[in-house]
């Protein structure tokens, strides 16, 4: 009952859901969301279904099926999207793995300022800024959007994501960032 | 214009990359050492933007302590941070190999949609008016439809004559097929309605037009013999 409300309730609100949101409205816990979410996309995340279920940082929502990817942007007449820049690949590549991730992190690994990078993305909605309690300072992550355009509806489906997102050897090297965050 | 610009410009860490792979060497603290003047030669010629800077100098003063404790043999200070360098650039390696899978997918045209906000149309809410029941809209249906019935009748009388007119043709014709010769007081008669006079005189004229009668009238209102063509 409660996954057939949930899946009922993203079809008709037709914009990312939150899980937290979700948890509050059913006055249930954190696990019984997830483990409805996880039969919903059981059911749907497969070749047969034209519907699938993405997740992000907490956020569901339906989007259609990866392979049906060509007809339905030729269908619905979608502009093609412009290309990255190198910057922004490799920018987007270590949230994409890492997120959320700090600034000081990310310019850890790229070894340069990306401030201006950040904010560029930020502004073409590629990635979100949300404030990090227990690190007290901002965080990055990517934004479903830009999982849209990748066709992928969960950061797994990137190759190696495991080994890169908890990489023991890369949080040790994280941790030798002594500067303050370059302003 | 700016902006875009340093967004465009090779980070340290990328120049670096380029300087190893492009003498086809691992990365290690021999082989930054190895590239220590070419990087310092390239940042002198292409100077990094402003913002910048300071990461390309940082990754310099890294360099030559790098190189200077390779070239003294015994190094008085242990550093940790000088052995960081050649981690931190494999991680980016390892980064930078890692976006060629997402550049792809990006440019792969395998986006995906999400089910779009409907147009905003305010559709008026639905009043329903005070006083209304089921029985009352009951009864208002039974009004229309007797307001209809005239309607209805003439259309059922529309259909009863055009059967008419059928029947009668086929009654003239075969009575004059076995008569030769009538008169349209012998179909009419006398007892007849009106409607059934105008029924046959319609089937008398439509067997004119098919010529299988001659009609003839020897003045206004009297009788019209009806001959058989033959």
């Amino acid at each position: 009952m409660l996954t057939t409300n949930i899946e009922s309730i993203l079809f008709a609100a037709a914009k990312p859901i939150s899980l937290d949101q979700l948890k509050k409205y059913f006055d249930t816990s954190a696990e019984t969301i997830a483990e409805a979410v996880e039969d919903i996309r059981t059911r749907y995340n497969r070749g047969t279904s034209g519907i699938h279920l993405l997740e992000q940082e907490g956020k569901v929502q339906f989007v259609t099926n990866p392979d049906a990817s060509e007809d339905v942007t030729s269908f619905l007449k979608k502009d093609a999207t412009s290309l990255l820049t190198k910057p922004s690949l490799e920018t987007l590549t270590v949230i994409a793995y890492r997120g959320p991730v700090t600034r000081p992190e990310l310019e850890q690994i790229r070894g340069v300022n990306c401030g201006i990078i950040l904010r560029n993305l930020l502004i073409r909605g590629f990635i979100e800024e949300t404030q990090d309690r227990v690190r007290l300072q901002p965080v990055y992550s990517v934004s479903i959007d830009f999982m849209r355009k990748l066709g992928l509806t969960h950061l797994e489906e990137l190759p190696e994501y495991e080994s890169f997102h908890t990489n023991a050897s890369i949080d040790e090297l994280l941790k030798t960032t002594p500067e303050e965050p370059v302003v | 214009m700016f902006e875009i610009q340093s967004e465009q410009f090779t980070g340290p860490l990328e120049l670096l990359l380029e300087l190893i792979e492009a003498e086809s060497l691992s990365i290690s603290e021999v082989s930054l050492a190895h590239v220590t003047e070419s990087y310092l030669e390239h940042i002198e010629k292409n100077e990094p933007p402003p913002d910048e800077l300071a990461d390309f100098l940082i990754v310099a003063t890294r360099l030559l302590l790098i190189k200077s404790r390779l070239l003294l043999p015994d190094p008085i200070v242990e550093d940790e941070d000088t052995s960081d360098l050649a981690a931190q650039l494999k991680m980016y390696k390892a980064f930078v190999e890692l976006s060629a899978h997402l550049e792809k997918q990006f440019n792969a045209k395998v986006e995906l949609f999400p089910r779009e906000k409907p147009e905003a149309i305010k559709i008026l809410e639905l009043v329903i008016p005070e006083g209304v029941s089921t029985t009352s809209l009951r009864e208002s249906f039974a009004k229309m439809l007797k307001n209809l019935e005239p309607f209805f009748n003439l259309k059922q009388v529309a259909l009863e004559r055009v059967v008419s007119v059928k029947e009668r043709f086929d009654e003239i014709r075969n009575a004059i097929m076995e008569r030769a010769r009538f008169t349209f007081r012998d179909i009419v008669g006398t007892g007849r309605s009106k409607v059934d006079t105008v029924i046959s005189f319609l089937a008398l004229l439509e067997l004119v037009k098919q010529r299988v009668v001659h009609v003839a009238q020897s003045d206004a209102f009297h009788d019209i013999d009806i001959h058989r063509v033959d």
